[in-house]
């Protein structure tokens, strides 16, 4: 859809004055630059830190994690590195005329399905065509560019991305891309030539580049990874599950929905029901660590049902431990006298009784 | 000759460079970016789609912007 020539006047006499706004802005506030930098080191500094303490503690599972924000920090850091070097070897660039942004206007148009302005949110709104990645369909975005967000900060901050059909990661409807979370856009490598198109007044590159983004896929950091966008298949029934209803098995690793999780009847950790078992003596369910071997019977017994005769010390489950508390082993052996005078005695061996009368 | 060169890959800078007489897209291209593919690129010359055997004029504003850009959390 063609702009009304109206229209893009008044809309380029609006990004005139912004750029120009913003010249000034730059000429009084440089810098912000070399803070940038700046917050970015202390960020990577709390993040070395957190990897020390986690080494020393010896908790091994999270080492992947944080070398992975480690990672990521160093790339913001490299990144507005460059850029606080380019700032203070070049001088600040100069606000581009009203054809140039008549210019950018009309490639946008051309570019994009749609061109439109909301004088309301004060953004200028392109769309994608929808968009599938890795066979998961994400849908079209529209992109906006807020443009008295560049008076602060040209980047891609200045941009909101609104997915017009959501389909949103099962884990977190926030997410409507793997690189969008709240309509906010982590631009990682494009971040630096979105700021230096911003600056420069080339919007119809800037708003190039965000499509750039959208429409490739970064397995090394994304907010949620593609293979999981549908959610955390249950490693026992296959159900996929959000973030907020997976459980995580202390005993095998894996991720389950709450249908197949318990609990261990003696210390009540959680656990699959691939990683609990049943006492041999009570049945209940109970995890690995709850359940020991009698010495004396060979039965998997929880500590509830597990007794050590006073004799030997061997541990038997309670119902086999004799009386005196001496386990089977331990028993006297029976004299041919009691066995003939408990014969005696049984109830089922002694003849019936005739009915009185 | 002296052109407007746009190269939104990496640093993404803006300048005017000096190029031989005759040169084309492709050639430029394969001086400034020698480690990226062509087809991963919107090439334009002058705002407009751009071909490869395409040769360049003094004062043409070139830009070359990538398709494929990882993005971050």
């Amino acid at each position: 859809m063609t702009l009304p020539s109206r229209l893009l006047v008044r809309v380029v006499g609006r990004l005139s004055n912004i750029w120009h706004s913003r010249a000034q802005i730059v000429a009084r506030d440089e810098p912000y630059r070399l803070r940038h930098v700046r917050d970015h080191l202390e960020a990577l500094q709390g993040a070395l830190d957190r990897l020390d303490k986690a080494r020393g503690l010896g908790l091994e599972l999270i080492l992947p994690t944080l070398r992975l924000e480690i990672l990521g920090h160093l790339d913001r850091s490299r990144l507005a590195g460059s850029e606080a070097k380019e700032s203070m070897l070049r001088p600040g660039v100069p606000a581009p005329g009203p054809g140039t942004f008549l210019d950018e206007l009309r490639q946008i148009e051309d570019d994009f399905d749609d061109l439109s302005i909301d004088w309301k949110s004060k953004c200028i709104r392109a769309g994608t065509e929808p968009i599938t990645l890795q066979d998961i369909y994400l849908g079209p975005f529209a992109i906006q560019f807020h443009w008295e967000r560049l008076l602060h900060q040209p980047g891609s901050d200045c941009f909101d991305i609104v997915a017009l059909d959501p389909h949103p990661a099962a884990a977190n409807d926030r997410v409507s891309h793997p690189h969008v979370k709240d309509r906010s856009l982590c631009a990682g490598d494009a971040s630096v030539p979105i700021r230096k198109a911003l600056e420069h007044g080339r919007l119809a590159d800037a708003f190039c580049l965000v499509r750039s983004v959208l429409e490739h896929y970064n397995p090394g950091s994304p907010h949620i990874a593609l293979d999981e966008w549908e959610g955390t298949a249950c490693h026992d029934c296959g159900r996929n599950v959000s973030e907020d209803e997976r459980w995580c098995c202390e005993g095998c690793g894996c991720d389950f929905c709450d249908d197949c999780m318990g609990n261990c009847a003696c210390c009540d950790a959680t656990r699959c029901h691939g990683c609990l078992m049943r006492c041999d003596a009570c049945e209940d369910p109970c995890c690995a660590r709850c359940l020991e071997s009698c010495s004396g019977s060979g039965q998997e017994c929880c500590r509830h049902c597990r007794v050590s005769c006073v004799r030997c010390g061997a541990t038997v489950a309670r119902d086999d431990r004799a009386v005196a508390g001496l386990c089977p082993s331990c028993q006297p052996t029976p004299t041919l006298e009691h066995i003939l005078s408990e014969k005696t005695h049984d109830p089922d061996l002694e003849p019936a009784r005739p009915a009185s009368p | 000759m002296r052109i407007l060169f746009i190269n939104n890959h990496g640093g993404g800078f803006a300048d005017h460079i000096e190029v031989a007489d005759a040169t084309t897209v492709a050639a430029l291209f394969e001086e400034r970016l020698p480690d990226c593919r062509a087809e991963d690129f919107l090439i334009r010359v002058n705002r407009q789609p751009a071909s490869a055997d395409q040769v360049l004029q003094p004062g043409d504003r070139v830009s070359m912007t990538p398709t494929k850009i990882e993005g971050a959390r």
